[in-house]
């Protein structure tokens, strides 16, 4: 079935629970691939951009998920230097970042047999990292959310707190996830507009970029803090396997 | 729109079987859905795995025959298949919360595109592989129960 095809079946459950509009899904494609127009190292191909139409009309490939929805893959890099605070003053490093909370989960309800797949671990894992930044949701200054699919994004919202389980699709309706908007999402471009190159980096290195306000054109304005997540594999009838996140601030 | 879906009953299946799962694939010889009930909890699990994911020992596990009647939970029509599938978009795979409370993924013939919903009742549908196993596909149940 392939990865489109589990997030399908996510999609269509989702959508017999809450309703879902697509084109506010929509709405998030067309704001991360603005993103990527402003990101001179994303991935040339997808340097085009695009409108909800766009979105709504590309082929399907597992009906509910679009073409627009799917991470495309992509050669390229990403790195970081990660070291002491001692270390990058003795090197003259000025611009750093610090990780002030992180938490994971694996196997979210797995002694369970029949599960919302509109959950993951998310929930408990994104309130410890929250827990242990000192923050709440609503202190967060931009979001990099892991997108390997759209509706990856959607689920987050709700997992996170930013709202409550069903109305995601309203929250986005509600908010601007512009670079300049209230709530900056995946200023990169994310992996699905800048390439999924070295698999989650992306978030990471953009979150850091903007943290040391090094992000140029597409700058945000508050540089307090990031959220950046990770998510790993969709088991059989369940949502993802591994839930991942991580509070930075600048030094 | 009434759109045919296809029912990927020509794709050659390589299915490997795990021998902790091999009471599963003799039911199918005889197109009987077996699967394993925890005795400690009274609770059913699918897939099939070595211990109960309930208390996480391995005797608590008993194979039990189930109708594999149930609705559907989700579903998504392949319009670009995996390599195996290819060239037999559109297709439909379904995940049917079965009446004992497992979901089972697999996919659904005999039903077209506009018959496809979430809560629809389905019905076991054993498609025979070479080996005289069955593989477990899902039909709509329109008929009394």
């Amino acid at each position: 079935m392939g990865p489109p095809g589990a997030f399908g079946l996510l999609s269509r459950r989702y959508e017999a629970q809450y309703g879902l509009d697509y084109r506010m899904l929509g709405k998030l494609a067309v704001t991360q691939r603005n993103h990527a127009l402003l990101n001179e190292n994303a991935c040339e191909k997808l340097r085009v951009p695009i409108t909800i139409d766009d979105y709504m009309n590309s082929r399907m490939i597992a009906d509910p998920i679009r073409l627009l929805d799917c991470v495309m893959r992509a050669d390229g890099a990403a790195g970081l230097m990660m070291m002491s605070r001692k270390r990058a003053k003795q090197k003259g490093l000025s611009k750093t970042v610090i990780p002030i909370g992180y938490a994971e989960l694996t196997n979210f309800k797995g002694g369970e047999n029949l599960v919302d797949v509109t959950k993951s671990g998310h929930e408990i894992c994104g309130k410890k990292a929250l827990d242990a930044a000192g923050l709440t949701i609503k202190d967060i200054a931009s979001f990099h959310p892991y997108d390997d699919f759209i509706i990856a994004i959607l689920l987050q919202l709700e997992a996170f707190g930013f709202c409550k389980a069903g109305a995601g699709v309203q929250f986005i309706r509600d908010h601007d996830f512009s670079y300049n908007g209230d709530l900056p999402l995946n200023t990169g471009g994310g992996q699905i507009s800048a390439g999924q190159a070295a698999c989650s980096s992306h978030n990471l290195v953009e979150a850091v970029r903007q943290l040391q306000g090094e992000a140029g054109k597409r700058q945000v304005k508050d540089t307090s803090n990031a959220l950046v997540t990770g998510i790993g594999w969709i088991n059989y009838g369940r949502n993802w396997g591994s839930s991942a996140a991580l509070v930075l601030v600048p030094e | 729109m009434s759109k045919a879906l296809n029912d990927t009953l020509g794709v050659k299946r390589a299915i490997k079987h795990f021998d902790f799962a091999e009471p599963y694939w003799e039911g199918t010889k005889q197109k009987k859905l077996v699967i394993q009930y925890c005795k400690a909890t009274g609770k059913y699990q699918h897939f099939p795995r070595p211990v109960s994911i309930f208390t996480g020992r391995r005797r608590d596990i008993e194979w039990r025959e189930v109708s594999g009647k149930g609705v559907v939970f989700s579903y998504t029509v392949a319009q670009r298949g995996t390599p195996a599938f290819r060239g037999l978009e559109p297709y439909a795979v379904v995940s049917v919360t079965l009446d004992v409370g497992v979901n089972f993924i697999a996919n659904i013939v005999n039903c077209t595109a506009a018959e496809l919903k979430v809560g629809m009742k389905v019905k076991p549908y054993w498609h025979p592989l070479d080996d005289g196993t069955h593989l477990l596909m899902f039909q709509p149940d329109n008929g009394p129960a």
